[in-house]
This record gives C-alpha cells, sequence and structure tokens, in this order.
C-alpha cells in the first residue's frame, strides 16, 4: 500500500513539475524570440537602413556646407517622413533644418541635395541675427516669405560652390520641383520661373565658370529650363549688352 | 526613286532636329572671350585654431542699397585703418587697400524689413583667404519692431492692421565712417 501512494505522489510530483516547467518555458522562449526579433528588426529591416542612410547623407553634406562657410550658428538637419510637399521649411525656432521625404525624392545628386540644404542653411542663418536672439527676423521671413525668398537663392548658391558643388543644380531642382503659380502679386511666393531666372542671372554674374564649362547642358531638366526661360534669358541678354545695372522684371 | 530619297532626308533631318540638345547661345555669344577662373573652394579645414587677430578696415565710397548703386559681385575697395600685427610683426600696414566684394544685397521691404548688405570674399595681401573669416552684415533700420505691435494692437479694427503692411524698412548703408572688422586665424588651413 505503500509502495503505491509513494508511486503515486512521485508521479503527481513529477506531472506538477511539467505541467510548471511547460507553463513558464514559454515566457523565456517568447522572450528570448522578442530580442533576437528586435536585434534583426534593428539591424536588417531595409526601411529603416534606408532612412538612416539617408539622414546620414543629408547631415553629411548639410555640416559640410557649414564647415566650408565658416557658420558659426549651431543648426541640425533631420529627415522626416510627413508628407509635406516640396516645403523643407525649418523650425526657425529650434534651428532644426527638416528636410522632407517628398522634397529630397527630387533630388538625385549630391549637388541638388546641396542646393535644397544651401537654401535652409541661409533660412536657418538668418534666424539667428537680429533682436530677441533672432525671434523678430524669423517673424519677419515667416510674414513675408516673398521678400526673403529669391535673397536666400543666391546665398544659397554662394554657399554651394564654396562647399564645391556645382550651383547649377539648383536650378535643375528647383526646375523640376517646383510649380508654376500664375500669379505672383498678391501670394506669399515668387513665380518659381522668376526665382530661376535671378539664379541664373546671379551664377552668370558671380560665378560664370560653371555656365562656360556646364556640365548640366545635357541634363534633361536643364534643357527644359533653356526651353522654357528663353523671354527671361533674352532680358539678362539685352541688360549685358547695354550695360546696364538696372534690375530687370523677371516674368 | 526621288521620293524615296526625299521621305528618307526628310526623315533624318526631322529625327536630328527632335533629338537637338538646346545649347546656351546667350553663354556661348557673351562668355567666349573671357577669361571665366573656377572659383576657389574651402573644403580642407581645420578650425582647432581659435587665435585670432581682427583686421579693421574702412570703405572707400560709402555704399547703400538705397541708390541702387551695387550689384551683386561688386569690387568695393577698402583701406585698412590701423597696422596688423602677429608675433610682433607687422603683417599689414596701415592705408593697404584691400579689395571686397558685395556678395549679395537685399533693398528693403513692406512690414519694415530693412535693407542688407553682405561683404566677403577680401583679397588682402599676404593672407590667404581661408585663414579669414570675413563675412560682413550689415543691415538698416529694422521697423518691423514697431509694425508687429502696432499690427497686432489693431486687429481688433479690420483692416487697419494691414495699413502697417506699406511701412517699409530703413536702408542699409555703409559710410566712410564705419569700421568693417574681418578676422584673421594664423593658425587655419
Amino acid at each position: 500500500m505503500k509502495k503505491i501512494f509513494f508511486t503515486i505522489i512521485a508521479v503527481f510530483v513529477l506531472c506538477l513539475q511539467n505541467v510548471y516547467a511547460q507553463e513558464s518555458q514559454p515566457e523565456v522562449q517568447n522572450k528570448n524570440v522578442y530580442k533576437v526579433q528586435a536585434v534583426q528588426y534593428y539591424f536588417s529591416d531595409s526601411e529603416i537602413m534606408d532612412e538612416m542612410k539617408i539622414q546620414e547623407h543629408i547631415s553629411n553634406i548639410g555640416f559640410k556646407l557649414l564647415n566650408a562657410n565658416k557658420i558659426e550658428k549651431r543648426m541640425v538637419f533631420k529627415y522626416s517622413k510627413k508628407d509635406k510637399l516640396i516645403k523643407g521649411v525649418p523650425e526657425l525656432s529650434k534651428r532644426q533644418t527638416v528636410i522632407y521625404d517628398k522634397a529630397i525624392q527630387y533630388a538625385n545628386s549630391d549637388d541638388e541635395v546641396a542646393a535644397l540644404l544651401a537654401r535652409e542653411i541661409v533660412k536657418t542663418a538668418e534666424s539667428y541675427s537680429g533682436f530677441m536672439r533672432g525671434f523678430v527676423t524669423s517673424a519677419q521671413i515667416k510674414a513675408a516669405p516673398k521678400k526673403y525668398e529669391i535673397f536666400f537663392d543666391k546665398r544659397a548658391v554662394d554657399f554651394m560652390v564654396n562647399a564645391g558643388y556645382n550651383p547649377v543644380a539648383m536650378i535643375v531642382y528647383i526646375n523640376k520641383a517646383y510649380p508654376q503659380k500664375r500669379f505672383d502679386i498678391i501670394g506669399g511666393h515668387n513665380l518659381t520661373s522668376k526665382r530661376l531666372a535671378n539664379i541664373y542671372e546671379y551664377i552668370y554674374t558671380k560665378y560664370p565658370y560653371f555656365l562656360k564649362n556646364n556640365e548640366y547642358l545635357t541634363n534633361e531638366y536643364y534643357q527644359n529650363f533653356l526651353l522654357t526661360s528663353q523671354e527671361n534669358r533674352k532680358k539678362l541678354q539685352e541688360k549685358i549688352k547695354s550695360g546696364s545695372k538696372e534690375k530687370i522684371k523677371y516674368e | 526613286m526621288n521620293k524615296v530619297i526625299v521621305l528618307l532626308c526628310v526623315l533624318i533631318f526631322s529625327s536630328i532636329s527632335v533629338n537637338a540638345i538646346m545649347t546656351d547661345e546667350f553663354i556661348d555669344e557673351t562668355l567666349k572671350d573671357i577669361d571665366c577662373p573656377k572659383p576657389e573652394i574651402n573644403v580642407n579645414y581645420n578650425y582647432e585654431s581659435f587665435e585670432r587677430i581682427p583686421i579693421k578696415l574702412q570703405i572707400l565710397e560709402p555704399i547703400s542699397t538705397k541708390k541702387n548703386n551695387i550689384t551683386d559681385g561688386q569690387k568695393i575697395k577698402f583701406k585698412v585703418k590701423q597696422n596688423v600685427k602677429h608675433n610682433h610683426h607687422v603683417i599689414l600696414t596701415a592705408g593697404t587697400i584691400v579689395e571686397g566684394t558685395v556678395e549679395t544685397f537685399m533693398p528693403r521691404g513692406m512690414n519694415g524689413i530693412p535693407g542688407v548688405i553682405i561683404l566677403d570674399d577680401f583679397e588682402i595681401p599676404g593672407l590667404e583667404k581661408s585663414k579669414l573669416k570675413s563675412t560682413y552684415i550689415k543691415r538698416g533700420p529694422d521697423l518691423s519692431l514697431c509694425v508687429f505691435p502696432l499690427k497686432w494692437a489693431l486687429t481688433f479694427l479690420p483692416p487697419t492692421g494691414s495699413l502697417t503692411n506699406f511701412i517699409v524698412g530703413g536702408n542699409a548703408k555703409i559710410s566712410t565712417k564705419d569700421t568693417i572688422q574681418v578676422f584673421y586665424y594664423p593658425a587655419w588651413n
């Protein structure tokens, strides 16, 4: 009788241990699985890797522009996947240049990424100057972006050249990324054709080397710019022939 | 046979015209005989040292955004105001004429926005450009400090607040009395 009793207890205890073992094992296994999955997710997910690469690329070009131009103001560059079409609007208060997914998609080369970033750097650097640590200047830029637009474009060309980028890429980038509105009298922005003509004139005046030895002459987007800017370029030609210093009214 | 030849010629010439690359004739014409040197770039730098020597300059002829007498890339002459010394040696004597460039400028605008003049690219004899921190920015009187409070104060009486848009900012001027200070970093690359 005793033997039967001990056997039953032994079987019961063994069963109990198995049950606990079975209950506790999945937790351990799951934890390990989660860890492994997390590591795999972190290191092998192509989407994240792509984002990291883009972020690294943007930061690299951005900091190269800052250093080459000896800009002493702190700023950072952030890549965002938010769907904010063609508005790499930095938060002027944070001095954080946000480059949106849709904007970077139009940039096909380092020169074009530099064109996109250089413009935002000018804007962010400007937010440091003036009254109340740049608060008033930031308010001005927000209130009257049209006034600053061409000024920023021109300064961005300088920044690109100093950092060793081809400024013609700015024409290429803007030509393919920015739409053309009907009027600019009331709106907050200049006509894109007007901006392009001003950039072209600026490059012609200060950095003619890039137009004389134009790497972009066979580029489809640059060819399209030449096609669509004939009237404006004719006006520039007349100005140069006449030696006038008057500002051209581009369309 | 003639028809076939004519047809072939038409096809060949039409394909050439379709594939033609539009050349920038304007550039070819105007820059043909002009020497266009490659601009200097600044990609090899080492900003470890922060020892700097100020160089005080004075413009020879005043410039302003008011009279439209400046253009982008215009060369401007300056005079060195004081002797510049490094390691007890004079590296630049007072009165030396140096050349700078109007990098760009922005005319004054509505909403009290001031005019801006940016000078840079100074060519100082005996000093390397890469060792200079020479961007000089001059702004006109900023009237937006009046415009914005006035605009907000008048929001209760629409559209009077919008009338403040027509207040224009001041012109940027660089006169012969202004001291333009640039810095020379002798240890920079």
